[in-house]
């Protein structure tokens, strides 16, 4: 795929892995991340189940607890890594822009 | 009134949007989304609803499995969660419902969308594909090998005939597959990137349309080896053993699967059985057709039986254009006289031979002195010189001398006018020159073997019946 795979992460992934700080339920975060965005960020549960498959796959996110079919999940190293490595970007795109239009905001 | 009803299914499995939208457009009629079908979808009649429909893929799912898969039903309960509930499924397809006219869909990050339908094609759809095109292009480059062989037998044989188109078309159908699921993977790739999703735009009736004209080759290439009652006869049969042996391997796949034996299994034996039925059908199609308990066109009564060598021999009186008591004396009273004719839209071929069947009184001169001769006609004529070559290069065998190609068997022109002919050429076989000629009458091409040193009168009568048979059947027509 163009994009490597979550070299750079999109908005929901971004999400899906901040919830994951703390164990959290996949079911969940549907509604945490409703929540957390004030209902801007909407994950359809499809996304949501393809993109958890995903990143236990690419060991960014650990599955730690199985209650019939309710799973718990918390983000490994290499997930906090990538989410670090994401905030980082998003920091230096703010910066960038504020280089360019912070001073026109203050005024 | 109708409950259900059955729709000719003509939008991509791979479309999820305009998919979505017929099955909402339907509910709104009010006719709900009951099971899909490979070409049929069903609907029951219910209250006409604005319902919102949902299309996701599931690439780790399996037409085989006996109901969902532990992840399936954890995909299920996280969309129920969102106020969807899955209607049906169909393989590695999806189609969810939700009364809720704001609910989130259920995918809504593009990259992990295309990313989820590109896994679910790799796994169902190229493999398929890919091994269908290797097996369709082994068998084009076999039947090219033929027609290189023996063009006039090929091209007038409507079994072969039609071969070329048939699998021509359904290589069309492969390539058609193949190149959309590519193209759609390389532009969706980037849009997604960009935040939209792609859905595939090709219609499967595109596919649809090709392979009914290559299973209207394959009717035409059966019956048109005759229009016999005995050869539509064979083209239903086989038909009917096709639909057979899907319904079979289909219906142990669907009773398997209701009583809950695992995919593995399940898979094994429904494919075990289509391919078993269909061995055995051919084996068994075979073993009828060397026995001569079957043929594909309707059998020649013979005239009557001799006895040779010990042996009883059956013999035919088929009418011919050209006996030999036309051309030359015989003491020969008994023949054996056998026609052969077979035709496409391109050629037709007719295959004449006289044999003596020798008794008491036939002078031993005259034993063996048969007649063999074709008449092949080129209908359409801007074939005609193709086809002339591709003959007088049939009959040029070569072998390898010191790395040369040496021709040991082959026709040479000679002086038409013998003939009354366009052109004419004699068999040459090493440093010998045989009985046997080629000679052209306007659209079509002869080709006699006399199996004795033929005089120039007989060479004369020969061209003048055979050349009027030839303008007679042209005057019929």
């Amino acid at each position: 795929m163009a994009r490597t795979r979550f070299k750079t992460l999109t908005e929901q992934m971004f999400y899906i892995l901040l919830c994951m700080k703390e164990e959290c339920r996949g079911m969940d975060i549907l509604e945490t991340v409703r929540n957390m965005t004030g209902g801007r960020v909407n994950i359809g549960s499809g996304t949501l189940y393809d993109l958890l498959e995903q990143f236990v796959e690419e060991e960014i996110i650990a599955e730690t607890r199985t209650e019939g079919r309710r799973r718990s999940y918390i983000i490994t190293e290499k997930g906090k890594a990538m989410l670090a490595g994401e905030y980082e970007r998003l920091r230096r795109q703010t910066a960038d822009y504020n280089m360019i239009f912070g001073g026109e905001q203050n005024k | 009134m109708k409950d259900t009803k059955k729709i000719l299914w003509t939008i991509s499995i791979y479309n999820p949007t305009a998919t979505a939208k017929k099955l909402e457009a339907l509910a709104a009629e009010g006719w709900m989304f009951e099971k899909t079908g490979s070409l049929f979808w069903t609907f029951k009649r219910a209250e006409p609803k604005e319902l919102r429909f949902a299309v996701t893929y599931f690439p780790g799912a399996s037409d085989f499995d006996p109901d969902l898969t532990e992840g399936e039903r954890i995909k299920a309960e996280y969309c129920a969660e969102d106020g969807w509930t899955l209607a049906g499924r169909f393989d590695i397809v999806h189609i969810y419902y939700s009364e809720n006219a704001n609910a989130t869909p259920i995918d809504t990050e593009p990259v992990t969308q295309v990313n989820t339908i590109w896994k679910a094609m790799k796994k169902r759809v190229l493999p398929s594909q890919l091994s269908m095109f290797a097996l369709i292009i082994f068998r084009l480059f076999t039947q090219f090998s033929q027609l290189q062989r023996d063009p006039v037998n090929y091209l007038s044989d409507p079994f072969y005939f039609y071969s070329i188109p048939m699998w021509t078309l359904l290589l069309f159908t492969h390539i058609v597959e193949i190149l959309s699921c590519l193209i759609w993977k390389h532009r969706a790739v980037k849009l997604a990137d960009q935040g939209i999703f792609l859905p595939i735009h090709t219609s499967p009736l595109v596919g649809y349309s090709l392979l009914a004209l290559s299973l209207l080759c394959m009717l035409l290439s059966y019956t048109g080896i005759s229009m016999s009652s005995r050869s539509v006869g064979f083209s239903l049969l086989w038909i009917s053993v096709l639909f057979v042996i899907l319904f079979s391997g289909n219906m142990i796949k669907a009773k398997m699967k209701k009583h809950g034996w695992p995919r593995e299994i399940t898979r094994f034996l429904s494919v075990t059985v289509v391919i078993v039925m269909t061995l055995s059908f051919f084996v068994g199609l075979m073993i009828s057709v060397f026995s001569g308990n079957l043929s594909f066109t309707d059998k020649k009564e013979p005239a009557g039986t001799y006895e040779l060598y010990g042996r009883t021999r059956t013999f035919y009186d088929d009418p011919l254009p050209l006996c030999i008591e036309d051309i030359r004396e015989t003491t020969v009273s008994k023949w054996n006289k056998e026609a052969r004719y077979q035709e496409t839209p391109l050629i037709s071929y007719h295959e004449y031979k006289q044999n003596n069947i020798p008794d008491n009184t036939t002078d031993p001169m005259d034993i063996n002195k048969d007649l063999e001769y074709s008449i092949t006609k080129v209908k359409i004529p801007v074939f005609f010189d193709v086809i002339k070559e591709a003959v007088l290069n049939a009959r040029q065998d070569d072998k390898k001398v010191n790395g040369e190609i040496v021709f040991t068997d082959h026709f040479e022109p000679i002086d038409p006018s013998v003939w009354n002919a366009d052109a004419a050429y004699q068999l040459h076989w090493s440093d010998s020159i045989l009985d046997s000629y080629l000679v052209c009458w306007g659209n079509r091409i002869v080709e006699v073997k006399f199996y004795w040193d033929a005089t120039e009168d007989e060479i004369c009568k020969t061209a003048e019946i055979l050349k009027g048979f030839g303008e007679y059947e042209e005057a019929m027509e």
